[in-house]
């Protein structure tokens, strides 16, 4: 489904990914780990247009997409969840809801979309007038996938979505990713909580400083000698 | 008849509220195009002079039928929106913030300058060898409690009423509307759920130069506007949305009404040359007070 090949970016004098090359396949959830600064956020701003990269091709369902800004990649099916949620804070979370299919038709009927992610995130539907500046940080994170998911993605993407969030929070979100596998949605997960991201994963690669230096089955990851030490400090 | 005081005291007021709301609207425009493009277009203000002369051009000097000049200011309204996208915003966007902001200063201080010179040149040369731009337009006064209230300024209050509650219907009810707060909310974000940021802020500018331009032929109807009123206009309209907050419509209301009627009270008492010192003083105090504006959101 999505194709990334020899993709290289700078920022100016930095250079944050070198030559990354990987693909997602439909129906598989792909996690990307890495730490602070290893261009994980860079190579999802990447897929979806914010940033352009000095080299390499992104092919997504076998058309090649470098022509194309951020909404008509939305239009085609990418949404990303972004590091640190990126939600408007005086918008309704409704209103929030609604803007997420934004891309859709004017004539969507938005509704049926909109139960869905109430049937996902049942919170968000108590909270549906409020602010969505006053929820908590793991309803805004909700929130946020809600708002990715309005769109009817055909890939969902998801930056941290474990930042700053209490252990049962982030227990509770990723059973609902898992959820949203169990139905065939096609997820790229980037993550530091590398043990649930690697348990969840069909597949993993591993990012150092803008370099993929490890892959494999998720399992094989979590059992790997040198992620044990580095990543899971076992 | 009420006591002549009162009559005063009224008079002051309405024309305070009146003005304000009048900058309320016109600065609101200058606000949501500044919170959602990012665009601090300094030639703001010229809008509202380019506005005022056009319709005098229109209405006394060719004496245009109503609806027809109407129609034909909406039209040049609307191209000079669109040119004004095209010419100064679309080069800018997608550029780091801070170059947006300064880049957007410069070029359109340029253009306001531009804009000054041929109307107080050109206009001279070709229509009125004396430019100053009004549209008398004398209302029926009306009595309310024995007294008397101008209908012009009755007009001006009820049509910047209205607009302000148009506004209102479409940032809450209107797609574009929500997709203009959100980027104004979230920059990022809004690019991030697929708003195409061209066609919003092409839209966000032919609704602004529509509604600045006719707050101009509006401020006419009571008091000229000369080729040089534009960037003293503009400073009103940043002052208003200091006070109230960018982006915010009831700050643009609110400091609208505070900025007329805080002009209105002292050329009244003081002469129009103390105006700008008044609402200098209220912009700083509220700045200490409350840095983010009245009804500004404090940034997480
Ligand atoms: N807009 C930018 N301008 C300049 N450098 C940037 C920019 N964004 C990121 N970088 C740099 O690029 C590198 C990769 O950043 P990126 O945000 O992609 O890392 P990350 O893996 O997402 O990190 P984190 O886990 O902290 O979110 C870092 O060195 C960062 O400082
Ligand atoms: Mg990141």
């Amino acid at each position: 489904m999505l194709d990334v090949r020899g993709v290289s970016v700078r920022y100016g004098d930095l250079q944050a990914l070198w030559d990354v090359t990987f693909a997602v396949r439909a129906g598989e959830l792909v996690a990307i780990i890495g730490p602070n600064g290893a261009g994980k956020t860079t190579i999802l701003k990447t897929i979806l247009g914010l940033v352009r990269p000095a080299a390499g091709s992104i092919d997504f369902r076998g058309a090649p997409l470098t022509r194309y800004p951020p909404y008509d990649r939305v239009a085609r099916g990418i949404a990303l969840v972004p590091e640190g949620r990126r939600i408007f804070p005086n918008m309704s979370v409704r209103d929030t809801l609604e803007l997420g299919a934004y891309t859709a038709g004017r004539r969507a009927d938005l509704r049926p979309r909109v139960e869905r992610v109430y049937d996902l995130f049942p919170v968000l539907a108590s909270r549906q007038r409020q602010a969505a500046g006053t929820l908590s940080g793991g309803e805004q994170q909700m929130l946020a996938i809600g708002r990715a998911l309005m769109a009817d993605p055909a890939l969902l993407m998801l930056d941290e979505p474990s930042l700053g969030l209490a252990p049962v929070v982030i227990d509770h979100l990723y059973d609902r990713l898992g959820e949203l596998k169990g139905r065939g949605l096609t997820i790229l997960l980037v993550e530091q909580y590398v043990a649930g991201a690697l348990e969840l994963a069909d597949r993993a690669y591993v990012l150092e400083t803008g370099r993929i230096v490890r892959e494999g089955a998720g399992h094989e990851l979590l059992a790997d000698d040198y992620i044990q030490k580095t990543y899971l400090a076992l | 008849m009420a006591p002549p005081a009162v009559q005063t005291v009224v008079e002051l007021l309405l024309g305070g509220v009146s003005l304000g709301g009048l900058y309320g609207m016109m600065a609101f425009a200058f606000s949501l195009a500044l919170a959602t493009t990012r665009i601090l277009n300094v030639a703001h203000g010229g809008f509202l002079v380019l506005g005022a002369a056009l319709a005098m051009l229109f209405f006394r000097f060719l004496h245009l039928h109503f609806l027809l000049g109407t129609l034909l200011l909406l039209a040049i309204f609307l191209l000079v929106g669109l040119l004004f996208e095209g010419a100064f915003v679309r080069p800018l966007m997608g550029r780091p913030p801070h170059a947006v902001l300064v880049g957007s200063i410069l070029v359109t201080f340029g253009f306001a300058l531009a804009l000054e010179a041929f109307l107080g040149f050109y206009w001279a040369d070709l229509v009125d060898p004396q430019p100053s731009f009004t549209i008398p337009f004398p209302a029926p006064t009306l009595q309310v409690f024995g007294l008397t209230l101008s209908g012009t300024r009755l007009t001006i209050l009820a049509i910047a009423m209205l607009t302000a509650g148009l506004f209102h219907l479409l940032l809450t009810r209107t797609k574009m509307g929500k997709a203009a707060r959100a980027m104004s909310e979230d920059h990022e974000g809004a690019l991030i759920i697929g708003i195409n940021p061209r066609r919003l802020s092409i839209r966000i500018y032919l609704v602004g130069v529509v509604v600045t331009a006719f707050s101009g032929i509006l401020y006419s109807t009571t008091a000229p506007l000369e080729p040089y009123s534009g960037l003293p206009l503009t400073m009103i309209a940043l002052t208003i949305i200091v006070i109230g907050g960018v982006g915010s419509l009831p700050g643009a209301l609110l400091g609208g009404v505070l900025v007329g009627t805080a002009e209105v009270l002292t050329t009244f008492l003081a002469g129009g040359a103390w105006a700008p010192v008044v609402y200098l003083l209220v912009f700083f105090l509220v700045l200490v007070v409350r840095p983010e504006g009245l009804f500004g959101v404090r940034e997480a």
